[in-house]
């Protein structure tokens, strides 16, 4: 890496901007880990909003960022992959608190304590994941590794969870109406996990092209 | 093209590695349609699960040595969008393979074979279009093995919809046909991927011809 490009690429403030952007991933996380903890309070969809909007206006300004920028320590398209793949996360998460809003009714009475316990983790992972990109270089990848490795197997336990469910779905101990909103539910949360992976994915090979 | 980017490129182990991935691929849908015509005994997932480990080494390796490589064949995205777009092949059959295992039983009233027989000749041709690329294939090949794709695609489409058509008629057991419309739109996503495995080879190939 020659170092006119640290001097000229700001690359603190893309660092910065992206960290933020896991930030807000684990920020609706914990909200809906509130909505979800507390299934007889009314559930609001204002702190996933929040939370995916403010992570829209950090996309946008890293988009900014990378046009007036002439020169980035990292790749271009590797900062605009990864801003979008962080983006997604909240994205999903929102999406999955307006399903749940308005299949409360139905859903009652479902613990979702494993789902939450398993996006905690893989937005811990990802968060870390991200800190990462400061400080590149020789032997960060077998570092990156380690970290993706775990997000990976937070994935597989993901999908391992998921079709635990759709055996006890499709058993046919529950009203088909419940079947397809919870099917719903379920494979929304684990496509959360999904993104965090893909984030995960991004990330570890960004590690490994610069070190 | 330029034929010393191909000279220096270690043509041979990047295509290589593509066509193990598209043969892994191949050999997953091999196993749904073995699966799916034989269902008088349980399923296993086995060779779901080696077929879809194996193509994720592969492209482990593939991904590795685009990294170290300083050149390659063709462009390293090129080289990755296929890579990434074959590896989705084995890994939604295994997820259909999966939901399949737990309601195989309850979900006998309902034929999948056809459109699984479908998808296995649209992964021959993705296997054909693969090894094009790695021969720098010519452009009426590549094209006619595209619109064949194109054709399966079609006809599958037309098969799940006719399953579907069958799923939403009033009578009869609602739980199964919700289970059996979740696994003809994995089925739905498993021909999607063929078609843009396709797409993407043959959009790679016009390229570098």
């Amino acid at each position: 890496m020659i170092s006119l490009q640290k001097i000229f690429g700001k690359d603190d403030k893309f660092f910065t901007l992206l960290e933020a952007s896991a930030e807000e991933g684990r920020t609706s996380i914990t909200a809906l880990n509130k909505v979800l903890s507390t299934p007889d309070a009314t559930p609001s969809l204002d702190a996933f909003h929040t939370a995916k909007e403010t992570d829209k206006k950090i996309t946008d300004q890293i988009n900014e960022a990378l046009v007036t920028s002439m020169v980035t320590q990292l790749e271009k398209e590797d900062i605009e992959v990864l801003s979008h793949a962080l983006y997604r996360i909240p994205k999903t998460v929102e999406k999955f608190a307006e399903r749940f809003i308005i299949s409360a009714p139905i859903v009652q009475n479902v613990d979702f304590a494993r789902h939450i316990a398993l996006l905690d983790a893989a937005t811990n992972q990802v968060v870390a994941l991200v800190a990462m990109l400061r400080t590149l270089g020789a032997g960060k990848i077998h570092e990156a590794k380690a970290l993706n490795g775990k997000l990976q197997q937070i994935e597989g336990d993901a999908d391992a969870l998921q079709l635990e469910m759709l055996r006890d779905l499709y058993s046919g101990a529950h009203e088909p109406i419940r079947v397809i909103a919870l099917r719903d539910l379920f494979e929304l949360l684990e496509t959360v996990v999904d993104r965090c992976r893909d984030a995960g994915n991004i990330i570890t090979h960004i590690v490994l092209k610069n070190s | 093209m330029f034929s010393l980017q191909r000279m220096l490129g270690r043509p041979r182990e990047f295509f290589g590695l593509l066509e193990e991935s598209a043969a892994l691929g191949a050999e997953s849908v091999a196993a749904l349609r073995n699966t799916l015509q034989n269902r008088t005994q349980a399923p296993v997932l086995d060779a779901f699960v080696n077929a879809r480990r194996k193509d994720k080494a592969v492209i482990n390796r593939l991904e590795e040595m685009l990294t170290k490589v300083f050149v390659t064949p063709i462009e390293r995205e090129d080289l990755q969008a296929v890579a990434t777009q074959l590896y989705r092949l084995p890994k939604t059959v295994e997820k259909f393979a999966e939901r399949y295992i737990i309601v195989w039983e309850k979900t006998k009233e309902f034929d999948f074979s056809l459109a699984a027989h479908m998808l296995e000749s649209g992964t021959k041709i993705v296997v054909d279009m693969v090894k094009l690329l790695s021969s720098g294939g010519k452009l009426a090949e590549i094209k006619a093995l595209d619109a064949r794709l194109s054709q399966i695609e079609s006809d599958a489409g037309r098969v799940i919809l006719e399953a579907l058509r069958h799923t939403y008629l009033p009578n009869g057991n609602t739980l199964g046909k919700i289970i059996a419309q979740d696994l003809y739109h994995i089925l739905s996503d498993c021909i999607d991927v063929c078609r843009s495995i396709g797409r993407t080879l043959a959009l790679v190939i016009l390229k570098n011809s």
